[in-house]
């Protein structure tokens, strides 16, 4: 029961089509939203509530035992801390390196560069579990096995191909017109740089570094192959921790809900950042 | 004051070749306009100049500084060279308020701060932008950012102003304000300018001289009203004015020095230039500016093909045998299809082009 408009051909639905495509939308809905609608609505139950048959869809009353016990027994305190200082160093070494190489690899003319970006797609065809090996030796040689260090030296060269490629194209959309008024306004190289380049770049720069911090700080398979020591737990390994003879589900999902926390306030900043804002200099 | 000279200069990308030995000599003061069809090499030739691109051989000297040498490996970079650059997109930092645009340049050549508000002030007073001072690029119409590329380009007082096609983002209306704006400041700001355009009507309107360029070589340097008038060969002819001159075969055979009979239009005729006309006339290309061809009485016997009206004047396409010639006519007319239309061709400007070579070899008058 599709209608054609008239004049431009637009399609207007019925209203038994409407229904249809709403009664699919809400189903895909309920199934992507249901498991972390279940994981907060348990960290909030106590522990006899967790296993009740029926289980209670709707909360009655909100518990936050789980979450002082999670803090309190499990000593979460120190895993976020921990997860942070690795995330945050990753996010700032990886930023750093890979603006510089980005804008290196977008705007200047060098020997090798096609080569560079050729190897930089390379990077990206191995999965992390082949790399894991090679990884743990490297790490057992240079003697950093079981410290923060080994899992930050790893984040850092896992982030820094995806980054370049991602900002490289961010430097690529500036038009080179920018880049050339400066220099003849008496700009050095890394003036252009410093002062035109990068505020342009800035808002493709906040959201690869978001990028990067989700990566990071959401990485289960390195963190928990090479940190032994509880004292050196990021998040991720952390929930683990709650797998003794029996499974504290509370205080998991728990977990679960402050681990997201973070990634979910970023995405919804970084919204704003995708779409750039800076762009539109000229109208074309 | 600065002279600019281009000798011999030649790019090639890869083997493309984009400017062909090209010699040029820029007097100062002067409003230069590149002129050419796209592809022709005028924004290279511009860039070139502008240090923005570096050529494949040649040498390019502005006023007593040599700027770029292939042989003695000279290449001053486009912050030396003293010069301003309008780009088609303005290229305007989006992440600057207007004010900062302006001041950027001057930031960069240590002027101090006052000096700087002041000059600043001055561009902003100058080109009517005052009100925009704390705006960003993005909060101003296409116009206003002309404005502001212009007050940047112009603050730090270059000696030199380059512009490519500055005006092709704007709409009708406002290019051709922006038009007379820029020939006032080429008076006011008493500088060089070199101005990229494929327009044939901005550059007559504009320029002291055109250089029109055609496939990386130099077709003719003249002022705009000798390249109107005296066109050097085919292409020129047929690049300059609208409507395009009319191109009517002919052949000929010598009569004297000064005198060819020509044969065209289905008449004999006789073709005389106040000077000697060399070259070979068997085979010829007679060119004749649409306002010289008058409508309504004369020897040739036309059919009116199409009339285009466009208030002040009316183009008529007049249909002779299987020539067509077009007519300009002063004031509104309208006349009918298929209407018979004897014309005439009046004027000392009528010019012999080989057919062979495509070049002229004389001007005169047709009876």
């Amino acid at each position: 029961m599709a209608d054609k408009h008239p004049s431009l051909g637009i399609r207007y639905r019925s209203l038994k089509g409407k229904l249809v495509i709403g009664f699919f939308a809400t189903l895909l809905f309920i199934v992507v939203f249901f498991p972390f609608y279940w994981i907060i609505l348990s960290s909030f139950k106590s522990f006899l509530e967790i296993f009740e048959t029926p289980p209670k869809i709707i909360p009655v009353s909100i518990n936050f035992a789980n979450y002082i016990e999670a803090f309190t027994e499990y000593g979460i305190g120190t895993f976020i801390m921990n997860s942070l200082f690795v995330t945050i160093t990753t996010v700032l070494v990886t930023t750093i390196i890979s603006v510089c190489a980005s804008f290196a690899i977008s705007r200047l003319d060098f020997i090798g560069r096609d080569i560079f970006r050729s190897f930089l797609k390379a990077t990206q065809m191995f999965p992390v579990v082949v790399l894991l090996v090679p990884l743990f030796l490297m790490c057992n040689k240079l003697g950093l096995y079981g410290t923060r260090s080994s899992l930050i030296l790893p984040y850092i060269a896992l982030q820094i191909p995806v980054s370049v490629i991602l900002l490289s194209t961010y430097f690529a959309d500036i038009p080179a017109e920018m880049e050339e008024a400066a220099l003849i306004d008496g700009c050095s190289l890394p003036q252009i740089f410093f002062r035109i380049m990068l505020p342009l770049a800035a808002s493709g720069i906040v959201a690869v570094s978001i990028y990067t911090f989700i990566q990071v700080w959401q990485e289960f398979l390195i963190a928990s192959s090479f940190i032994t020591n509880h004292d050196f737990y990021t998040l991720t390994v952390g929930l683990t921790t709650f797998r003794g003879e029996f499974i504290n589900w509370g205080g998991l999902m728990a977990t679960s809900v402050i681990i997201a926390i973070p990634a979910m306030i970023l995405f919804s900043i970084s919204q704003d950042f995708f779409i750039n804002r800076l762009a539109g200099g000229v109208k074309e | 004051m600065p002279r600019i000279v281009l000798e011999h200069v030649t790019k090639c990308f890869d083997k493309f070749v984009a400017v062909d030995d090209l010699n040029l000599v820029i007097e100062d003061r002067d409003f230069i306009t590149l002129l050419g069809p796209s592809g022709c090499g005028k924004t290279t030739t511009l860039r070139m100049i502008a240090g923005l691109e570096t050529p494949t051989k040649g040498r390019i000297t502005i006023g007593d500084t040599v700027v770029f040498d292939s042989e003695e490996g000279i290449d001053i970079s486009p912050a030396k060279r003293d010069i301003g650059f309008l780009f088609q997109n303005y290229a305007l930092w989006p992440h600057m308020t207007v004010y900062d645009n302006i001041a950027f340049g001057l930031e960069n050549l240590k002027w101090p701060k006052k000096k700087i508000e002041e000059r600043v002030k001055e561009m902003m007073a100058m080109l009517k932008i005052e009100q925009f001072e704390k705006r960003f690029p993005s909060e101003l119409s296409g116009g206003q950012q002309q404005r502001v590329a212009i007050a940047r380009t112009l603050a730090p007082k270059p000696r030199v102003l380059f512009m490519d096609e500055p005006l092709s983002n704007l709409d009708a209306k406002l290019r051709l304000e922006m038009r007379s704006e820029l020939k006032r400041l080429h008076v006011d700001t008493d500088s060089t300018f070199v101005y990229v355009t494929h327009d044939q009507l901005e550059a007559m309107a504009l320029a002291t001289k055109i250089c029109l360029m055609n496939k990386a070589v130099l077709q003719q340097y003249d002022p705009p009203l000798v390249v109107y008038n005296k066109p050097v060969n085919l292409f020129v002819a047929d690049f300059v004015g609208n409507p395009t001159m009319n191109f009517i075969n002919a052949t000929g055979e010598r009569k004297g020095f000064n005198d060819v009979f020509v044969h065209m239009l289905g008449k004999d005729l006789v073709f005389h230039s106040s000077e000697t006309i060399d070259g070979d006339v068997s085979d010829l290309v007679i060119g004749i500016r649409p306002e010289f061809v008058k409508l309504g009485e004369g020897n040739f016997n036309g059919v009116v093909y199409t009339t285009l009206p466009s208030g002040m004047e009316t183009t008529v396409k007049v249909k002779h045998g299987e020539d067509m010639v077009t007519s300009v006519v002063f004031g509104s007319v309208d006349f009918s299809h298929s209407l018979d239309m004897p014309f005439s061709i009046v004027s000392d400007n009528i010019i012999m082009f080989e057919k062979a070579s495509g070049k002229r070899i004389a001007i005169g008058s047709l009876s």
